[in-house]
C-alpha cells in the first residue's frame, strides 16, 4: 500500500507541477480583469482542491516520518485558527481557550499536529451556525507511567449524529456535503504515530467533542 | 538584481522544464540552458558556467543529484532541486542549497533563488 501511494503520489506531483507553472505563466500573461482571468483562477482553485486531496490521501495512506521537537501545543492550535482566516471571513466564530498555567510544551510535529487541529477545526465551522464558540481544554495527564497533555476541543454545534458516531475515524465517511470523509482518519493517524489517541467525547449538553492524549515525548 | 542571472534547468518532463523556462523569463532571469537529464546538466554547466542550476531528481542516465555532485567537483555553482519526491536527507543534501517539492509555487521559487543567489 505504502509503495503504491509513494508512485501515485510522485505522478500526481509532477502533473500538479505542470497545471502549477502553466497557470503562473498565465496569470502574468492575462488581463486580470478580463474572463480569461476568471477562467484561469476557476483552474487554479479546482488545481488546489486537487492538491489538498493529494496530501490528504497521502497523510491517511502514504508513510509517515514525523520530524519531532518541543513546542508549545496551544501556539500551534492558534496557528491552525490563524490559518483558517479565509473560511472564518464573515463568520461570528471564536476561539476559547482553557489552558493551565504550567507548561503545556510536549514533542510533537508542528506541522501533523496543526493538522489535526485545522481539520477538526474546519469540521465545526462547517456543522455550527454563528455564533461559533470552539473551546479548547488543555490538562497536564498522566498516560500510563508517562506525563502527557490532553486537549478536549469543544463546538457549540449539533453534535455527532448517533449512527455516526462509531464511523467518526473512518476514511470516507462523512456527515459534511462537501469534503472528501479522510479529515478525522488523517486527524487519527496522525495523533497515533505520536504514541497518543484521540477519541469522541461526552455528547452530553451538546455539540461535538474530541479529546485528545498526547505524550509529552513520542517514544 | 544588479544583472539578469543565469540559469541552467533540467527535467526530463518537457512540459515542467518549458513551463519554468517561460517562469523564469518572466521573474526576470535568463535561462542560458535546458536538460533532459544529468548527463545534458553537467554539460550545459560546464558550456555555460551559470549562476544557479535548478533540477528535478529522477532523470534518466543520470539523476539531478548525481549531476550536482559532479558539478559541485569543478565549480561553486549553487543548486536548487525541485522533485516530487521527499527531500533527501544525508550525504546527498550537501550538493544542494535549497529542496522545493512539486508542485512549486511562485514565492517559493523565488525565495529559493533569492537564497542561492544572494548577491545578484
Amino acid at each position: 500500500m505504502g509503495q503504491m501511494v509513494s508512485a501515485i503520489a510522485h505522478e500526481s506531483r509532477n502533473a500538479l507541477q505542470r497545471i502549477q507553472v502553466g497557470v503562473d505563466v498565465l496569470q502574468y500573461e492575462i488581463d486580470p480583469a478580463s474572463e480569461a482571468r476568471a477562467d484561469l483562477d476557476r483552474i487554479s482553485r479546482a488545481k488546489a482542491d486537487l492538491q489538498r486531496l493529494h496530501e490528504d490521501l497521502r497523510s491517511v495512506a502514504g508513510t509517515i516520518r514525523l520530524s519531532l521537537a518541543r513546542h508549545n501545543l496551544a501556539d500551534v492550535w492558534r496557528q491552525a485558527w490563524a490559518n483558517l482566516q479565509v473560511l472564518r471571513r464573515n463568520r461570528d466564530a471564536e476561539l476559547i481557550e482553557d489552558i493551565p498555567d504550567d507548561d503545556p510544551h510536549c514533542e510533537f510535529d508542528a506541522f501533523r499536529v496543526e493538522q489535526v487541529f485545522r481539520n477538526l477545526f474546519e469540521n465545526s465551522l462547517a456543522a455550527c451556525g454563528d455564533p461559533v464558540r470552539i473551546t479548547v481544554t488543555c490538562r497536564p495527564v498522566e498516560i500510563g507511567d508517562e506525563t502527557g497533555l490532553s486537549v478536549t476541543v469543544r463546538d457549540n454545534g449539533p453534535g455527532i449524529p448517533e449512527e455516526a458516531r462509531d464511523r467518526v475515524f473512518e476514511a470516507f465517511h462523512t456527515t459534511k456535503a462537501k469534503g472528501s470523509g479522510l479529515g478525522m482518519a488523517i486527524a487519527k493517524r496522525f495523533i497515533e504515530a505520536h504514541d497518543g489517541t484521540i477519541e469522541l467525547g461526552e455528547d452530553a449538553g451538546g455539540g461535538a467533542e474530541f479529546v485528545i492524549m498526547l505524550p509529552r515525548k513520542t517514544k | 538584481m544588479t544583472r539578469r542571472l543565469r540559469i541552467v534547468i533540467a527535467d526530463d518532463e518537457d512540459d515542467i522544464r518549458r513551463g519554468f523556462c517561460r517562469l523564469l523569463a518572466i521573474l526576470g532571469c535568463q535561462v542560458v540552458g535546458e536538460a533532459s537529464n544529468g548527463r545534458e546538466l553537467i554539460e550545459l554547466c560546464i558550456a555555460e558556467e551559470p549562476d544557479l542550476v535548478i533540477t528535478d531528481i529522477r532523470m534518466p542516465e543520470l539523476s539531478g543529484l548525481e549531476a550536482a555532485s559532479e558539478i559541485a567537483k569543478t565549480t561553486q555553482t549553487p543548486v536548487i532541486v525541485v522533485s516530487s519526491y521527499e527531500q533527501p536527507s544525508g550525504d546527498e543534501s550537501q550538493f544542494f542549497v535549497d529542496f522545493l517539492q512539486k508542485p512549486v509555487s511562485v514565492p517559493d521559487l523565488e525565495s529559493a533563488i533569492a537564497k542561492a543567489c544572494p548577491e545578484i
